[in-house]
């Protein structure tokens, strides 16, 4: 289940509100209350789904090598693998590495399929990872997937996006005082760690 | 247990190492920490640890924005998806058509011989809602009918269908049409009541009456 504690029967946040507030609003969503809402059918919610982890999943297909056009097939092969899987995925707590191994899987398939046709793929050769250092990566965004909306985002912007952009840039996308920045980065990355240290403990278990 | 000032020290803590990790100390006091975290608690130097690992993964695979036309692929995809699972959860509607033009009659009625004139072949033209159904009716030698038939459904209608035909002891024929709704029963006994025509959301049914001395030629 998810961790942070707003899963299925706590309050819905309606994802069709005024667009000034939409965009807090969104980020307040869980993943398991988004699933639950795109098996009935809710559009706003799979969009939510979709913008919270497509950078993800496209990251991964361009580690393993593919160009920009393969790494986009591969995100929507991938996206469309979830809604196949959608009924199986109930209870999942860690969407993002769920993704991620699936985007992985379609990466390698699609380069198979290249070395078989005899045909290039893309310019920049695959990352090879050793198991070790992927499940590092799967559980670390496992981890993230877990957080709030809004410390995922924070995150993200500061740690992940390649675009590298300055304290300033990110409290104007987030719409959040500069000031305020430091000090929530700081506990989100607490909150990120006990997430990770209490899974650490669970596999011990 | 940990008092509100401890976790607050660790807090603050926690914060100072990620400021100094993430380069945003002045650089005297990034110096007096470097020297200061290798004899520094344990729980500090792991703290200083996972913060450090945590800064490595993340470099390790930045998240770059894929272009928008996959997310626009994937929203059309999932209006497709949720129409589909939609329908797989509701019975598929019942209608019944009505007979727009039947040759037999059209023509006697406009005092024309008959469709006798036209190599022994009716035509029957009946609607719905959701579909037309099209009939060319011919009688074979044997006694029976061949009916070739078309469904014309809506543009947002799946174009292949299920052919069935009722007589009064249940179903005689059942055929599968082509993707352009066409489908041929080759043999139908002229007691035949009704044809149905089913894709799985639609099932239109049409009354037949195929009997009489020259039921249909």
């Amino acid at each position: 289940m998810i961790s942070d504690g707003r899963g299925i029967g706590t309050k819905r946040v309606d994802l069709r509100a005024e667009p000034a507030v939409r965009g807090r609003a969104e980020c307040e969503v869980g993943d398991e209350e988004l699933l639950s809402r795109c098996r009935d059918g809710d559009a706003d919610a799979w969009r939510v789904l979709v913008e919270r982890y497509q950078r993800l999943v496209f990251s991964v297909a361009l580690r393993n090598g593919l160009s920009m056009e393969d790494a986009a097939d591969i995100t929507q092969l991938t996206f469309m693998a979830l809604l196949d899987s959608i009924d199986q995925v109930r209870g999942v707590d860690r969407l993002g590495s769920w993704l991620m191994t699936v985007a992985r899987r379609q990466a390698w398939r699609l380069r198979r399929r290249a070395v078989q046709e005899q045909h290039s793929l893309g310019s920049v050769p695959p990352v090879v990872d050793s198991v070790e250092e992927w499940e590092r990566l799967a559980w670390l965004h496992g981890g993230l997937s877990q957080l709030n909306g809004p410390c995922r985002d924070l995150l993200q912007a500061l740690y992940f996006d390649p675009s590298e952009p300055s304290y300033a840039e990110v409290a104007v996308r987030l719409g959040r005082a500069v000031g305020t920045l430091g000090s929530m980065r700081a506990r989100c990355l607490a909150r990120l760690r006990r997430i990770l240290q209490e899974e650490d403990q669970d596999d011990v278990n | 247990m940990m008092s509100t000032d401890d976790e607050a020290d660790r807090g603050m803590i926690f914060e100072l190492l990620l400021d100094w990790l993430d380069g945003r100390l002045p650089e005297h006091r990034a110096e007096a920490l470097e020297a200061a975290v290798p004899m520094a608690q344990p729980e500090t130097q792991a703290t200083v640890q996972w913060l450090h690992e945590f800064q490595v993964l993340a470099r390790a695979m930045p998240l770059y924005e894929p272009p928008p036309v996959v997310g626009q692929h994937l929203r059309r995809h999932f209006r497709l998806w949720s129409r589909a699972r939609a329908a797989l959860n509701q019975p598929p509607a019942e209608l019944t058509a009505t007979l727009l033009f039947g040759s037999r009659l059209d023509l006697a009625t406009a005092g024309v011989r008959g469709v006798d004139d036209q190599e022994h072949a009716a035509h029957l033209a009946y609607t719905c809602d959701r579909a037309d159904l099209v009939l060319d009716i011919t009688r074979n030698s044997d006694g029976g009918v061949r009916v070739d038939g078309q469904v014309l459904a809506a543009e947002d209608e799946e174009p292949v269908f299920e052919a069935m035909v009722i007589g009064p002891r249940g179903v005689i024929r059942a055929v599968d049409g082509d993707e352009l709704g066409r489908f041929c029963l080759p043999s139908v006994p002229d007691d035949a009541t009704e044809l149905r025509v089913m894709n799985g959301d639609l099932i239109n049914v049409a009354a037949l009456d195929l009997r009489g001395p020259e039921p249909v030629v």
